[in-house]
């Protein structure tokens, strides 16, 4: 894929996750870790549990819960990582112990012969799992199996998930975000080469 | 080269044309049963400039498909390109065939690039492909012809490509290249998957003969300027048949490689430095020096194998059999593998990796290499330990001032360390 091609995905993905949320998430773009094309920052404000270590087994409640979206320079051939900031990492049995969020298969077909995962489809997967929504615990690979039982108590007992699902992401109508401005392309696209005569 | 050589053709009483043939540069990678017979046909038709490169030793049992040059049971246990290179040279009468142990995946584009012919003579259809991104990468205008070949049975086929029309990919069904062993890290190390135990095909001599045949005809035909052979594919079907067929083959609309893997170009050669003897501060010092900057992020080896991406750099991780931390390790991904991360004391005890904390510990990673992350201990670190293969194009990223891609333009510069073709002929071994 060009680079600007994948620039220009990567601001349509944007404009895509600032219409998906609603206003109890803040999505900011910050600066990018060495070797990341871009690093976007989100504040959730819902109802959660977090630990705050890979050791801690005993999950407290917030209702401010901040993760990463790191989109490596590899993009979309390589898979983005989503990470929580270190002493507030989510409890569930999606998240592994250092804070990194296990966001399943991350399928890319340069041909788009088959299907593509998205960055959209991320989000909306980590927004899901951070109320608990039933529908993407994974008790068949668990990246935190210490949280299992009390996750799965939590879900017994009714107190999950914790809200509704649009309190995080509209079902309605896009909102009116504008697409980033992207800088100019410099670099020429590459010439299909003629196929050969018979 | 040593003017004698000349002799070599005329004592020989071989073709006059031959001589046109001794300065012809061929790297043959995979000296088995194809790859043997091609090596010692083009020495014996003056193409004596040859790079052979294995990873495997000659086993007893190879013997039956191999050429004769392989001597039973003297050569057993040694590396084939090394053993095939002593014994071409021995032929020939003097050092010009040099064999380097080691696999295909220490090298990258650069490597091959100014060659005449690359010939993959492979068993496996990930090494294939990854000669063929490397191969796809190379500079138009230092682009070398490829040619492989292979055997279904007793049909032998060859291939000759020069990247116009299609790549290696091309003629693969991808079903062949699923690998159920594969899954992607989501946090921390991608540790290498194991490769799939190889699926021994029945053949014979006598085809793996044929396909280096028509590698070696094609060569020949190559050399003396015939371009009818670019872009071929040639078939030859057995008895009952006995049918020669040959037919241009064509680019696969569904081919990855086509799309992600096109020539670099304008790479510029960083002067005086090798990835195997120049340090992680040599490489910033001397791209420091090109774009009169600092302000740039040298971005880690990329390595695609067997459909699994690798590339990152671990700089801490856990041993994965007593949990102990693992301190700036600086390995590449692709040259660990779990079941190997394990400390001093468990490795030397003879234990074994827990699979059940491959969940539970996982290790920082770097996917590029700025001022600010490289520390002394990454500094001192040669480029080749820490996954830069020889003749990597690397990868140097200058961000437009911007916050992140989407705000400025950021600018790729690449770059490969012009001794690395030079060090060649040096190499013995590689581990990686």
């Amino acid at each position: 894929m060009d680079h600007s091609d994948v620039v220009e995905r990567i601001a349509n993905e944007y404009t895509d996750i600032l219409n998906m949320r609603t206003p109890n998430v803040i999505v900011r773009r910050v600066t990018p870790n060495p070797g990341s094309l871009a690093l976007l920052e989100f504040t959730v404000f819902a109802k959660t549990y977090y630990i705050t270590d890979g050791n801690d087994t005993n999950p407290k409640e917030t209702d401010r819960i901040v993760f990463y979206l790191d989109i490596k320079d590899g993009f979309p051939a390589d898979k983005p990582c989503v990470y929580f900031e270190q002493g507030k990492q989510h409890a569930s049995v999606n998240c592994h112990k250092n804070g990194y969020e296990c966001i399943d298969e991350w399928h890319y077909d340069p041909t788009h012969a088959g299907r593509n995962t998205t960055l959209v489809g991320t989000v909306k997967k980590v927004l899901m799992d951070i109320i608990y929504d039933p529908a993407v615990a994974n008790y068949n690979s668990m990246a935190n199996r210490a949280l299992e039982e009390w996750q799965k108590g939590k879900v017994k007992s009714g107190e999950f998930p914790t809200c509704e699902l649009t309190h995080l992401i509209r079902f309605d109508e896009p909102g009116n975000v504008s697409r980033p401005v992207l800088p100019q392309k410099t670099v020429q696209k590459k010439i299909r080469p003629a196929l050969p005569t018979r | 080269m040593n003017n004698e050589i000349f002799n070599y053709i005329d004592d020989r009483k071989l073709p006059e044309y031959f001589k046109d043939f001794l300065g012809k540069k061929v790297t043959i990678i995979g000296c088995g049963a194809i790859g043997g017979y091609v090596a010692e046909m083009l020495a014996k038709m003056g193409v004596v400039r040859q790079t052979l490169i294995d990873f495997d030793p000659f086993e007893h049992e190879n013997a039956v498909k191999t050429t004769c040059l392989y001597r039973v049971p003297k050569d057993s246990g040694k590396n084939k390109a090394k053993v095939l290179a002593e014994r071409l040279n021995d032929l020939i009468g003097e050092e010009c065939v040099h064999g380097i142990d080691a696999n295909i995946t220490c090298f990258g584009p650069m490597a091959f690039a100014d060659q005449d012919v690359i010939i993959l003579a492979l068993d496996n259809y990930a090494s294939k492909i990854y000669g063929n991104q490397d191969w796809m990468q190379i500079p138009k205008d230092r682009k070398p012809l490829m040619i492989f070949g292979g055997t279904i049975g007793e049909c032998a086929h060859s291939n000759c490509l020069d990247g116009s029309v299609c790549c290696i990919r091309c003629l693969f069904d991808e079903k062949w290249l699923t690998n159920p062993l594969v899954r992607t890290s989501c946090t921390g190390p991608n540790y290498r998957i194991p490769d799939l135990p190889a699926e021994f095909a029945r053949t014979t001599a006598l085809a793996s003969m044929e396909s280096a045949i028509q590698i070696a005809e094609t060569c020949r035909a190559f050399f003396l300027g015939y371009d009818g052979v670019v872009n071929m594919r040639t078939v030859y079907s057995a008895h009952p048949a006995l049918n020669l067929s040959s037919y241009m083959p064509m680019r696969r609309r569904s081919c990855p490689d086509c799309k992600e893997y096109q020539p670099v170009e304008n790479v510029k050669a960083l002067e005086n430095i090798d990835v195997l003897h120049n340090t992680v501060g040599d490489l910033m010092d001397a791209v420091s020096a090109y774009l009169e900057n600092t302000d740039f992020e040298i971005l880690v080896s990329r390595i695609e194998f067997g459909n699994a991406r690798y590339s990152k750099i671990i700089v801490d991780d856990y041993c994965k059999c007593c949990g102990r931390e693992l301190k700036q390790l600086y390995r590449h991904e692709f040259r660990s593998s779990y079941e190997n991360q394990l400390c001093e004391e468990c490795k030397n005890l003879g234990k074994k990796a827990d699979e059940s904390l491959r969940e539970d510990t996982h290790g920082t990673c770097l996917s590029a290499i700025c001022k600010d992350n490289c520390n002394k201990v990454l500094r001192g670190k040669i480029l080749f330990d820490v996954g830069y293969r020889i003749g990597e194009i690397i990868w140097v990223i200058q961000r437009g001032g911007g916050l992140d891609c989407m705000d400025s333009e950021i600018k790729y510069y690449p770059f490969y360390c012009e001794n690395d073709q030079k060090i060649m002929n040096a190499i013995d071994k590689l581990e990686g």
